[in-house]
């Protein structure tokens, strides 16, 4: 069984098996792989700033995704499959561990779904623009890492 | 409302150590230091497992605060 470790930060690998040792590791790979588009994302965005500050522009807007479309569906399928390998590995952890994933991914999904849907509504209706891709990736991925250190501090510390 | 247990003293009496009793239930040793420290609560099955393992009826090991 997973012990967590450094305040949820990591885990007590030592004490997994063989095969939650590839789950969980193979999973974080995936997961790790389907990532790398987006830090050549916020590289364009950082040049982008960095012109803007200088005071040369450029026709790109910020935020604008310019994935191409066969890297985007690569990393949707590495996410799927990231996602797939976690699952097994939680399902064999004992119920502390999945109660402090369950509670930090509702926590979140329910925060997520307060701030993205009425920022949605709002562009449909031309009050706001639509959510920025790389911001939506970045909410999605802060928001479950708050909840689930606040549930390591909870339960498990 | 919290949850108080004496799991620990009867741990103590049969001179087990937290992994061992983690082994003997399904649990990680993390979930029964979270147990034995009142910051987590068990699910019913898994204090029904405790009761089981320790022949002590589950109102023995825990009570509320």
């Amino acid at each position: 069984m997973v012990e967590i470790t450094h305040g949820g930060l990591w885990f007590r690998w030592s004490l997994l098996g063989r095969t939650d040792k590839w789950l969980a590791g193979t999973s974080c790979v995936a997961g790790c792989l389907a990532s790398i588009p987006v830090a050549f994302l916020i590289s364009e965005l950082s040049h982008e700033a960095g012109r803007r500050v200088a005071g040369s522009h450029s026709p790109d807007s910020p935020g604008a995704l310019s994935l191409d479309p066969i890297v985007a569906w690569a990393s949707v399928g590495l996410l799927a499959i990231s996602a797939l390998l976690w699952w097994r590995f939680s399902v064999r952890q004992d119920e502390m561990f999945n109660r402090i994933q369950n509670w930090a991914i509702g926590m979140a999904g329910g925060w997520i779904i307060a701030l993205l849907l009425p920022w949605t509504f709002l562009a449909a209706a031309g009050v706001l623009g639509p959510p920025p891709p790389l911001i939506v990736f970045f909410i999605c991925l802060i928001a479950p890492s708050l909840f689930w250190y606040a549930a390591v501090h909870r339960w498990a510390s | 409302m919290g949850v108080l247990t004496n799991l620990p003293l009867l741990r103590a009496e049969r001179k087990l150590t937290q992994a061992e009793l983690a082994a003997a239930v399904g649990v990680s040793r993390q979930t029964v230091n979270s147990i034995e420290t009142g910051r987590f609560e068990p699910s019913l099955s898994l204090a029904l497992k405790l009761g089981r393992f320790f022949e002590t009826p589950v109102e023995d090991l825990f009570a509320l605060a």
